[in-house]
């Protein structure tokens, strides 16, 4: 009767181990079948050990299995832990399509796919948006020169490209010498490119005060710091040129510095962005 | 009560056959990984299913030995993912 106990729960394990590799074998990226597999065969597999003891009873071998089944329930979330963080420091991004649904931007873009589907300067232009939407908006007080605005710069960049921030700051400062980065009295795009692959950011800012870039352009208010690795060079020039559209908007200036604070200025980024967008659009129609 | 057994053991090697086709097909390194720790986790519970067919007590000390070595190995593989030295 016992022995029978045993098997009827470690068929529960067993059942629990199959789905777990199914999962493993749908899922549609890493971290779906990393969450779906770990999970599933940690019980799976505890539920084989019960199993067991259940099956020998009060027997050394049931202290091993206990002793086993304490071993996995330690070490497999640890192990799935370690993956994931050595995944996601590879570079492997969680699907754009989860996470697209989890952010809530859905709606708006089914909209857009209904409006006008397949075309190719709209995941460009999408691109740019998502960027928009989750770059890092920072709002500086006072008047600065421009090193010490890289140096404030520099670790949020950095974290956005996974890059040391010591060597953000020096090719930022590196590529200021070469050639001034200020377009305008009171724009400025430092852009620099960064060792890897797969990396791509932006920082957008706003300095109150104004920074110091060079004589002709003393106090610039607005500047985007693009950074990037070689692979995508391609983005870098997209998003400049929608910069670049986006800041010679009429009263874009005015309404940038009126802004209120970090979320206004994100606010005033998206809804410019979005105008310019549908125009685009009727322009190709 | 052999037959039962058997079929479980069918099952598990079913569900490691799943595994290798994860491993094989991959797309990406850490799939890959994930792929190695599945399996090393259900062979622990094909060994302890092998001590109730048998009879012999070893093979938990099998499971038990495995179950550690495979978390040692998968973590040195996740080290190997992040890009860094072994020892740092």
């Amino acid at each position: 009767m016992r022995e029978w106990a045993g098997l009827i729960i470690i068929g529960i394990g067993i059942v629990y181990d199959l789905l777990a590799c199914v999962g493993l074998i749908r899922m549609p990226e890493v971290y779906t079948r990393l969450q779906t597999a770990t999970k599933a065969v940690t019980a799976g597999t505890c539920f084989i050990l019960i199993g067991a003891v259940v099956y020998f009873g009060f027997s050394p071998v049931s202290a091993k299995a206990i002793l086993c089944m304490f071993f996995v329930l330690l070490t497999n979330p640890t192990a799935a832990h370690a993956i994931a963080r050595g995944a996601h420091s590879s570079g492997i991004r969680v699907e754009r399509i989860t996470a697209y649904g989890l952010l809530g931007r859905r709606v708006e873009s089914e909209l857009w796919d209904r409006i006008r589907p397949g075309e190719e300067y709209e995941k460009d232009q999408f691109d740019y948006m998502y960027m928009l939407e989750f770059c890092p908006v920072i709002d500086l007080d006072g008047h600065m020169g421009c090193e010490e605005f890289f140096t404030r710069i520099a670790p949020i960049l950095g974290e956005t490209l996974r890059t040391d921030p010591q060597e953000v700051e020096r090719r930022l400062i590196e590529r200021e010498q070469e050639a001034a980065t200020a377009l305008e009295p009171n724009f400025a795009i430092p852009h620099i490119l960064v060792p890897g692959e797969n990396a791509f950011g932006m920082v957008v800012a706003r300095a109150s005060g104004g920074v110091w870039f060079s004589k002709e352009c003393p106090a610039v208010k607005c500047i985007f710091i693009l950074g990037g690795s070689c692979d995508r060079w391609h983005l870098y020039l997209r998003s400049l040129a929608a910069i670049a559209q986006t800041v010679q908007m009429e009263g874009f200036y005015e309404q940038w510095l009126e802004a209120q604070d970090e979320s206004a200025l994100r606010e005033l980024l998206r809804r410019l962005s979005h105008h310019l967008h549908l125009e685009k659009g009727d322009m190709k129609e | 009560m052999a037959t039962v057994i058997m079929i479980y053991f069918t099952l598990l090697v079913v569900a490691s056959y799943m595994c290798l086709f994860r491993m094989a097909r991959g797309p990406t390194a850490p799939d890959r990984t994930v792929a190695i720790d599945i399996l090393g986790i259900i062979l622990v519970g094909f060994c302890a299913l092998l001590s109730i067919w048998t009879g012999e007590d070893f093979y938990m000390g099998v499971a038990l030995a495995w179950a550690l070595l495979s978390f040692i190995g998968t973590l040195a593989l996740a080290k190997y993912l992040e890009g860094k030295e072994f020892d740092a």
